[in-house]
């Protein structure tokens, strides 16, 4: 049967093609690697020159001295502890918002009488800036943590909601119907088709919705905090310690860099089956 | 519950491959459309279909594209209502999808789960059934087994060719024992070569496991390949059942017979005027 000569085909060049084919990918990749990392590089340089020669080391602080500041930061312990709450708030917001976004996310692109209730409130408060309602949620929720995971749950929420939904609502008919042509019920439908095959738009939700958590709560350790990142840069600001500014800014962009490697790396390993390409970039 | 449509004892049914089916070796079940129309809005896509398929039969469904042939199968499937006229399979109305008719669907990426293996696929059906691993093993491997998927059980739906995934199709709708299989222009989307073999190959199952089959085509050559009976359908719109055909011609069918090329050029002629028509 042709089914299995194609099986035996295939076993039969195996041990030859899969790995030169695995080896020249690994070079591939690692020629990427380099390209990035020699980007990166000239970039400094760049920088260094144009802080150096250029610019007003008042206005611009130069690599060197940006590292200088994140070393001193670093070493009277201010920098790990205000990046560690600063990442506290962010990840207990996104993951607390996520938690309520999907299941409402689900329930609307699976249910038309869900959609009709909750859309408009959906397509209304998303529209709603988050840094509109620091002073509000400050008010009701206090200057403590509530206030701030608060506006996380809020920025993160209504991104991950949305694209939930349009995760539901992608999926193929023909994808729905198999399942009941098995014998599913609604429910089992909902649970074993329709929530798997969702998984790569609730993946990039939730990724986007990192990247919304980590402006909101900059902008409400700006306002109400004293501490994490966005009090950091504040505080330099009034102290006009550029330097410090600069390596506030830096610890941030690289925390949220990293986190999205790891939350990528997720998607490329536990979640791969589910997200298929979606995590590919 | 009334018995299922069985996976016979090894051996009858392979003995007896050219040989036609007796009445009491046919295990399906009947079918029956009754006056059905369908109107999409204010168009009326197909009037007053009436026919009767067979238990066991292979009954296959030909027209010019987007007559309405597809929304004819899945009215049988109980996916889309009828908007007059009644469904049944058997004594039962059919009002939605049971697990009595599987459905192959023409669409190679579309129906399958992506995230489950090609043995998690087959067994989809019967895992939400609740049956037991072992008995749910059993049918698993031997629907594997039917459609020549052995040693891909553990791939997942991207690793596998067009024509390895609509065999994960087939397996999986007669994994659950269904007593009509009914199949959406399931070729449709491979190539010839593979399209051939797989012809071959649900005739082959077909025979083995006595089941109800309705196939929806536009390919005359295909239809008649396959069918026990053809029915010709009208062009769209308010399509309808034309002429059927008995195709009394052993199995496998030789297409340069003369009856066959007799059978497939009054196909033709029929088609042809039917889209002439419509234009």
């Amino acid at each position: 049967m042709i089914a299995e000569r194609l099986e035996a085909a295939t076993t039969d060049s195996a041990p030859v093609a899969i790995p030169t084919r695995r080896l020249r990918r690994i070079a591939w990749r690692q020629r990427y690697i380099l390209v990035s990392v020699v980007a990166v590089a000239l970039f400094l340089v760049v920088w260094q020159l144009v802080a150096t020669y250029l610019i007003d080391p008042f206005f611009l602080s130069s690599p060197t001295t940006v590292a200088n500041a994140i070393w001193e930061l670093l070493r009277d312990g201010t920098l790990e502890g205000d990046a560690a709450i600063s990442l506290g708030r962010i990840l207990s917001g996104w993951i607390i918002g996520s938690m309520v976004a999907i299941p409402i996310g689900l329930l609307v692109g699976a249910s038309p009488l869900a959609k009709s209730a909750i859309d408009p409130f959906i397509h209304f408060f998303r529209f709603v800036p988050s840094i509109a309602l620091i002073t509000l949620f400050i008010i009701w929720f206090g200057v403590g943590e509530a206030s701030k995971v608060g506006l996380i749950i809020y920025a993160a929420g209504f991104i991950v909601m949305v694209n939930t939904s349009t995760g539901v609502v992608s999926i193929p008919t023909d994808k729905l119907n198999a399942a009941r042509c098995l014998g599913a019920s609604p429910a089992q439908v909902f649970l074993h088709v329709i929530v798997p095959a969702s998984i790569p738009y609730i993946f990039t939700g939730m990724r986007l919705a990192m990247a919304a958590s980590y402006l909101v709560i900059i902008g409400a350790e700006i306002i109400a905090a004293n501490s994490g990142l966005g009090y950091l840069v504040w505080v330099s600001r009034l102290y006009f310690h550029i330097d410090w500014m600069f390596a506030g800014v830096i610890v941030i962009g690289a925390a949220g860099f990293i986190t999205d490697r790891l939350w990528r790396l997720l998607g490329r390993t536990a979640l791969k089956r589910y997200t298929r390409s979606a995590a590919e970039y | 519950m009334s018995p299922r449509g069985r996976v016979s004892e090894p051996g009858r049914a392979l003995a007896q491959l050219t040989m036609p089916l007796a009445a009491d070796e046919r295990t399906g079940t009947p079918l029956s459309v009754d006056k059905v129309s369908k109107r999409f809005g204010t168009e009326e896509v197909l009037r007053d279909i009436s026919f009767t398929v067979a238990p066991g039969e292979f009954f296959v469904l030909v027209g010019p594209s987007g007559c309405g042939k597809s929304t004819l199968l899945r009215m049988i499937a109980g996916i889309v209502p009828a908007s007059t006229g009644s469904l049944s399979e058997g004594p039962v109305l059919i009002e939605r999808p049971s697990r009595d008719r599987g459905m192959v669907f023409q669409s190679i990426e579309t129906p399958l789960f992506e995230w489950l293996t090609v043995a998690q696929n087959i067994g989809f059906g019967l895992a939400i059934q609740r049956i037991s691993r072992r008995e749910r093993n059993a049918k698993v491997e031997r629907s594997v087994a039917m459609v020549g998927l052995r040693g891909h059980e553990a791939k997942l739906p991207d690793q596998l060719s067009g024509g390895m995934k609509q065999r994960v199709q087939i397996a999986r709708a007669l994994a659950v024992e269904p007593r009509a299989l009914l199949m959406d222009e399931p070729f449709a989307a491979l190539d010839a070569q593979t399209r051939l073999i797989l012809q071959r190959e649900i005739v082959r199952i077909w025979r083995q496991i006595h089941t109800t089959i309705v196939y929806v085509t536009h390919d005359i050559r295909e239809a008649l390949t396959l069918g026990e009976r053809v029915a010709v359908m009208t062009a769209g719109p308010a399509a309808t059942i034309r002429s059927i055909h008995d195709v009394d011609l052993a199995y496998p069918r030789d297409e340069l017979s003369p009856e066959f090329v007799g059978l497939f050029r009054a196909i033709q002629a029929e088609i042809e005027s039917e889209v002439s028509k419509a234009w």
